[in-house]
């Protein structure tokens, strides 16, 4: 390779410069001489031997310099000396570059973090194969709410498959059971898993570690009883050996052959599953139970838009074909993305353009920092460009020290960000992180990069310009003071302050209305109380016998020193899932197409309502002899939904074909989907599921009561599995942890912005005094009051300030529109924000430049004419 | 420069610098001083090297890899830089020599009665 060889020339060259100028010099005077021997030779006197000599070779330095262009290094060497001045230039003001580094190092750290974030939940492609052609496929109700829907009934599953030519295939799960009892081994476990259809794998592209999947055939068989374990399990509960093959593991209380084992970084949801189990008893049902999920994997040039239409053509066949259950019911084709990404990508947009607008204004101040010290350096420059500087050198060598400024920030932001990731993601409940955390990896590092390379152009441009715009003339002379370049910086500072000002305003005025959202939520009445409330996960294997072991253990919990009151539910708030039912009322006509008459199902112990602090508003609570009697109480929505303006109680409903269920009470609204979702009409009965969640409310901290409850649950079934004990109270803190951690970033964020606002504008006005050190002296001389300078200093100041909060305001208005989805009780256009965020940030201004002002007023009028 | 014999004497072809001095290689290693006047000589003093444009040359045809360079001792307390030529260089002498030729000879045939 030619250029490999010359490339290891050139370098080889490089590296010993030194004696390449000295064999150069040597060289050339070698030559020199040997030509003056010649001249000398031919009887010329001895000088005029060697001038001619040296004239017959041309100037030496021009020589050396061309010799050395040929080896190419002019721009190393030049980048040598810029980074080499750019350095010093840094020592020589070392608290400024101290603090240039520090602002760049938050703002670009942040920026990372963020980014991070932002990169392991929004841009990174699934982990499956060919992710791109993976949909997800709900039938859903366009007239119901979207929460409520969105389940597919194990027929309409089947026809979609079966009809459809968009697909390759189409994969289901069951959404009913998510967690499965693992029994059978040393310790009994709830463990998560799902039950999946036999296409689930090869449509997302997944082959086993070891062993095999399920088959086609076992989509349909019943009492098939076979497992694939996940990596974690295999590895908690089997060692990782791969005898595991074969063998059997009790789940819900019967036995499955283990057939496979999934691979280590397969994970479909977090935290990942454990177990799968095939569809199988499943997929035969009915119409009208929507209990599955399906995902599709599109055929190779097929869009979701053209699949969408086919399958809204499949539903509205089914539609007519099944008016019963289908009638309303679509078809909807939506990216595997949106699964993972849909609940949090409106808050890390909102804190990735939060976290962005503080660089820039971060950008804005170093920017109007390095303008006034290029301002203090016009002298220097006109010296330079004297001598014979080039004015693309000048802004070349000015535009270095800037990217060097910002190389360090950015390094340095670097390792904050490594640290801030983990603390974001140690902010979040475990089950909100992304299928995959990588936090800073090659994309991220290569964003950090081209960011704090833009970074460094943004802040030195206008330095590097000025730099080299100096006017040699005017520069030169000792005594030009406020020349017209001095005023042109100070019009770009303050533009800089303006639009610093703007945008922190702008900033504050997201982060207050986010913050006002966040107190709305926590002061929402959930309709129950949280205080001392204890709450487990309890499932049995079957049904049978559930009522009495629930009331058995209720029991012994109830008596335990310290409780209060012991009750239980199959869902509790705050969770979402839910079980709908459609309804029917006594003495209404049935139901009218498109009329939609529905209620969630709820199931209850004796004592939930009192262990909840659910109020009981009307009628009566359960009693004993409930259990098994068509009695229900139910939700006040459902109660004005359905009886507006009658007295509920005593009034009767149907659900299937049952008997008719009679009203005996009517309790609160409770928010069971989130603290922001509004209640729907909600049935409960009195009667147990297999798997329930105790609510064990205490006199005290109710942690302390763990393993009092715990024992009394084990000397009722040892082999009793227990899981996710967690406090009512941690429940509602997780459900609003994430928007309690974008307010808490975005206040962060703005008060940042707000704090290099003022810093800046504390900046622009002390300049200014210094500007005018001259005129302010005269002035004083001549008798102005020094009230008279503060207030003239203060109102330049104000008025800039004011101008920034103009435009912060105007801006704020057009773009918290698009933050309407992260809202909750405040308009994007909440007048009380919009009123006191910009009273706060002009009267921080005001402080700012009356402090900075205050200097003015100390100017000694004989020191500053003196001065000059 | 002489400008007496201005009229006998001729600058080198553009381009054709880095040939002459390869073809002076030829002969074995010299220094800069001697390739140009070994140049002038072989001319028959018509073809005066411009001196300036030699060293640049020089370190093109180094960076290359067409020729080596090293110190040899030259009389008293002196030494100067003595270049050779490489197996490439001598690939590159051939190329452009015929290359050289080719023009030469077209030029000439089109100047020159039939």
């Amino acid at each position: 390779m030619d250029w490999l060889d010359e490339l290891h020339r050139r370098l080889s060259v490089l590296l010993r410069r030194n004696r390449f100028e000295h064999d150069l010099e040597e060289e050339m005077r070698f030559h020199l001489e040997m030509q003056a021997d010649q001249n000398q030779s031919q009887g010329m006197p001895t000088q005029d031997a060697r001038y001619a000599a040296q004239r017959q070779l041309g100037n030496t330095t021009l020589l050396k310099e061309t010799g050395r262009q040929v080896w190419a290094w002019r721009w190393i060497e030049e980048l040598d000396q810029d980074v080499r001045y750019a350095l010093r230039m840094l020592r020589n003001n070392p608290s400024l570059s101290l603090v240039i580094v520090a602002t760049l190092a938050l703002g670009i750290g942040a920026n990372t973090a963020i980014f991070s974030a932002f990169n392991d939940f929004l841009l990174r492609p699934l982990p499956f194969r060919d992710p791109g052609r993976l949909v997800t496929v709900t039938q859903l109700n366009p007239a119901q709410p979207e929460r409520l829907t969105g389940w597919a009934s194990p027929p309409n599953y089947l026809d979609w498959k079966a009809q459809n030519h968009v697909f390759e295939d189409m994969g289901a799960w069951d959404i009913s059971t998510s967690e499965f009892n693992l029994t059978g081994m040393e310790q009994p476990e709830r463990i998560s898993g799902k039950r999946v259809s036999s296409s689930f794998f090869s449509v997302l592209g997944i082959s086993p570690l070891y062993g095999r999947l399920f088959s086609p055939e076992q989509d349909h068989r019943s009492g098939d009883t076979v497992a694939v374990l996940g990596y974690g399990l295999w590895q908690r509960k089997f060692g990782g050996t791969t005898d595991v093959l074969g063998r059997k593991v009790i789940i819900d209380g019967k036995p499955f052959t283990v057939v496979g084992v999934m691979p280590a970084d397969f994970r479909f949801s977090t935290p990942p599953e454990e177990i799968w189990l095939p569809l199988g008893r499943f997929l035969p049902g009915g119409r009208d139970g929507r209990h599955l999920k399906v995902i599709a994997r599109l055929k190779p040039r097929v869009s979701i838009a053209q699949a969408q239409i086919e399958m809204t053509a499949i539903a509205d066949r089914l539609a007519r074909e099944y008016p019963e259950t289908n009638r309303d019911e679509t078809a909807l084709v939506a990216s595997l993305h949106d699964r993972y990404t849909h609940t949090l990508r409106p808050a890390l947009v909102a804190l990735l353009a939060s976290v962005v607008l503080v660089l820039l204004i971060a950008c804005a101040n170093i920017a109007g920092v390095l303008l006034a010290r290029a301002a203090a350096r016009q002298r220097e420059m006109a010296i330079r460009r004297a001598l014979g500087a080039a004015k693309e050198r000048l802004v070349r060598q000015a535009l270095t020290e800037s990217l060097l400024l910002a190389m360090i920030g950015g390094t340095l932001g670097l390792l904050l960000a490594t640290w801030g990731v983990h603390l974001l993601y140690a902010a979040v409940p475990a089950a909100m992180h992304p299928l995959q955390p990588a936090g800073i990896d090659a994309s991220v590092l290569s964003i950090t990069l081209l960011v704090s390379i833009l970074t460094g152009l943004l802040f030195g441009m206008a330095p590097a310009w000025s730099a080299a715009g100096a006017d040699i003339n005017s520069g030169l002379k000792p005594s030009s003071r406020a020349g017209a370049s001095r005023i042109s910086h100070t019009r770009s500072r303050s533009a800089f302050v303006v639009s610093q000002v703007a945008l922190a305003v702008m900033l504050l005025i997201g982060a207050s209305l986010l913050i006002r959202s966040f107190v709305h939520l926590l002061q929402v009445d959930s309709g129950f109380r949280a205080e001392n409330v204890l709450t487990m996960n309890l499932s049995r294997n079957s049904s049978n016998g559930a009522n009495a072991f629930y009331t058995e253990i209720l029991q012994r919990i109830a008596v335990l020193p310290g409780v209060r009151v012991a009750g239980a539910a199959n869902l509790i708030p705050i969770n979402e899932q839910s079980w709908g039912q459609d309804i029917y009322i006594e003495g209404r006509p049935p139901r009218a197409p498109g009329d939609i008459i529905w209620a969630q199902h709820r199931s209850v112990s004796l004592d939930y309502f009192r262990a909840m602090g659910i109020p009981l508003l009307q009628g009566r609570h359960f009693i004993e002899q409930d259990l098994r009697s068509p009695v229900a109480i139910i939700n006040l929505a459902m109660a004005r939904t359905y009886w507006p303006n009658e007295n509920p109680i005593g009034k009767r409903f149907g659900v299937s074909s049952k008997d008719w269920i009679s009203v005996v009470g009517v309790v609160a609204n409770v928010k069971h989907y989130g603290l922001d979702t509004e209640p729907a009409p909600e049935m409960y009965f009195r009667e147990s599921m297999h798997g329930m969640t105790l609510v064990v409310r205490a006199d005290l901290d109710p942690t302390s009561l763990i393993a009092a409850i715990r024992d009394a649950i084990r000397s009722v079934d040892r082999n009793q599995p227990i899981s996710d004990i967690r406090t009512m109270q941690s429940i509602i803190s997780e459900s609003v942890a994430p928007r309690r951690l974008t307010m808490a970033l975005t206040g962060l964020f703005a008060v940042l912005a707000l704090l290099l606002a003022v810093i800046g504008l504390y900046g622009l006005v002390s300049y200014s005094i210094t500007l005018r050190r001259h005129e302010i002296g005269i002035r004083l001389a001549l008798g102005a009051e020094r009230s008279d300078i503060l207030r003239s200093v203060v109102g330049n100041g104000l008025l800039i300030a004011l101008s920034g909060v103009a435009l912060g305001l105007a801006g704020a208005w057009a773009l918290t529109r698009i933050m309407t989805r992260l809202l909750f009780g405040v308009t994007s256009h909440d007048p009380a924000v919009f009123v006191a965020v910009p009273l706060l940030v002009a009267a921080a201004m005001a402080m700012a430049s009356y402090f900075s002002a205050r200097r003015a007023t100390r100017i000694d009028p004989m020191e500053s004419l003196r001065h000059e | 420069m002489q400008s007496g014999n201005q009229s006998e004497r001729s600058d080198v072809l553009p381009g054709t610098l880095q040939m002459l001095i390869l073809k002076t290689l030829t002969r074995g290693p010299l220094h800069g001083y001697a390739i140009a006047q070994q140049i002038k000589l072989t001319s028959a003093d018509v073809l005066q090297v411009e001196e300036g444009s030699l060293y640049p040359a020089l370190q093109r045809m180094l960076l290359k890899g067409w020729v080596t360079a090293k110190w040899m001792p030259a009389g008293p307390k002196r030494r100067a830089r003595v270049y050779q030529l490489t197996p490439a260089g001598r690939k590159q002498l051939a190329d452009e020599v015929s290359g050289f030729t080719r023009v030469m000879e077209a030029t000439l045939r089109v100047i020159q009665p039939a």
